[in-house]
């Protein structure tokens, strides 16, 4: 049972865009981190266009493999193996699931930055659960966990959220205006 | 932005680094698979010395494996703290009185000034940190004249303190091994072997082919990307664009000047070498030849053996 590839160009967009993640990340390195990893970025910004430019699957596809790729990057450093799904693969995965708003209403900065909120929110419920399963196999019983991964991961993605949606909404023409394939 | 390192090879020398990256990843998944399963302290303890025997073995510097704990630490001091005072299950170990008198808080007074000096020559901060607590807990407990107040005992109970340990030394291990592993395997070597590895994924009609391919494109792009955006900085710069300061209005006028660019120079990119790989007759799914095939040495299943007789060993010592 063969699967179809995809195409040559829709391989190395992603491949670049992957690598235009990373790097923002990496030059994000200046601003303040969270102990345990957890940052103010723009990282999302680059899978939520690929999502964008090429839909539902490649998007998810492509969000899985930035999972992976800042796994491998930082290392395989995992406190828990449900943190293998939940705060890297499923995580960036959900963004690709914002291009059902892109499918809504092509062309529409509107829609773009709705779509930017709605998957970043999932992204956000991903590590909100993460925080809450493992910090609730290490702590005993009681809500503070859940308290506790709600204020954590809500600080940064927060603020991580609104800066794509800015940008995004500032960048919005520049990108629409490129050719798709 | 020059000096970025992505991911965390290390260049060096010993048997660790030349072994076959497929095996490094299966060995390295059998090992903690194996720290996962064991459920008893002493065995613990024994697969700790294990793992940290494989430091000097492997010519890996303890310094980065330590620097690869550092953000683990915070977690660590969470749930150590946390057994060791919320968990009140079999017999009390520890039963102290906690003594406030004038004697007490002055001496504690100087430690905390102590450490507030001399810390920023101390290589390691955390420990040092944590030998201050451990020194004013103890002038505390021991030291009492002219008693002003006390507050309840401290009670730390065996299982606690042992579950604390317990937990404590599976996550050293983990992430040592961890560390072992991406410090001795380039990026680029650690994809391939995973392609290989991950190759029975499609079973769920996952293609690891396909996803290796867009890894490789994109470890071998983020140099290129990184002196792009150095570049775009300068010349953004040499337009009046300042980056290091700036409210945070200004801030996001900067960055969309570097991502816009940024942005409209991948999309060409990807073009131009989509194209370039097609003129060299790049078909999608069509079996390729590699300019590096993996080797399997004698080593690789040495080592492979010593991981499954770790596992077994794990799992006989569970069910006895």
């Amino acid at each position: 049972m063969k699967r179809k590839w995809l195409q040559t160009n829709q391989i190395t967009e992603i491949a670049i865009l992957l690598a235009m993640a990373v790097v923002i990340e990496l030059a994000f390195m200046v601003l303040p981190r969270q102990p345990q990893g957890g940052s103010v970025s723009l990282t999302m910004l680059p899978l939520l266009i690929i999502a964008y430019r090429h839909g539902l699957k490649i998007g998810v596809l492509s969000g899985v493999i930035y999972g992976f790729l800042d796994l491998m990057l930082s290392g395989f450093t995992l406190y828990h193996w449900g943190s293998l799904f939940l705060d890297y693969l499923f995580a960036f995965g959900v963004l690709g699931l914002a291009s059902l708003l892109f499918y809504l209403k092509k062309d529409s900065r509107k829609m773009f930055v709705l779509g930017i909120i709605f998957g970043g929110f999932l992204r956000f419920f991903m590590h909100f659960l993460s925080g809450a399963i493992l910090f609730g196999e290490f702590a005993p019983e009681g809500t503070p966990v859940l308290v506790y991964s709600l204020v954590y991961n809500g600080t940064y993605m927060a603020g991580s959220i609104l800066l794509c949606v800015i940008v995004g909404f500032l960048i919005f023409k520049r990108i629409q205006s490129q050719t798709a394939y | 932005m020059k000096n970025i390192v992505i991911g965390r090879y290390i260049p060096g020398n010993s048997f660790i680094y030349r072994m076959d990256p497929r095996n490094k990843i299966i060995t390295m998944l059998i090992l903690m698979i194996a720290t996962f399963i064991i459920n008893d302290f002493r065995v613990m303890l024994i697969a700790l010395l294990l793992t940290l025997l494989l430091l000097p073995i492997g010519k890996i510097s303890i310094k980065r494996v330590y620097l690869g704990l550092r953000p683990l630490m915070f977690l660590l001091l969470f749930t150590f703290s946390f057994q060791i005072l919320f968990n009140t299950q079999g017999p009390i170990v520890f039963d102290r009185e906690l003594n406030y008198s004038i004697l007490n808080l002055l001496l504690i007074a100087t430690i905390v000034f102590a450490w507030f000096f001399t810390k920023r020559y101390v290589p390691f901060k955390l420990i040092y940190f944590l030998f201050t607590v451990f020194i004013m807990l103890y002038v505390l407990i021991n030291f009492e004249l002219g008693n002003v107040f006390n507050t309840g005992n401290i009670r730390i109970y065996q299982q606690g303190l042992e579950l604390a340990f317990f937990i404590m030394i599976r996550l050293i291990i983990i992430v040592t091994l961890s560390t072992i592993l991406t410090i001795s395997t380039k990026p680029t070597d650690l994809n391939l072997g995973l392609e290989h590895v991950l190759k029975p994924l499609k079973i769920f009609r996952i293609n690891t082919e396909e996803i290796a391919m867009i890894i490789a494109i994109s470890l071998r792009y983020i140099p290129t990307l990184l002196d792009e955006a150095n570049k775009i900085m300068l010349a953004q710069a040499s337009r009046g664009v300042d980056f290091t300061e700036g409210k945070l209005k200004d801030k996001v006028v900067q960055i969309v000047s570097l991502l816009v660019p940024m942005f409209i120079i991948s999309f060409k990119r990807s073009d131009e070498l989509a194209n370039a790989m097609e003129a060299r007759s790049f078909v999608p799914g069509r079996a390729r030849t590699k300019l590096q095939e993996l080797i399997w040495t004698r080593m690789d299943t040495i080592a492979l053996c010593f991981g499954v007789i770790l596992l077994m060993s794990s799992l006989i010592m569970r069910v006895i």
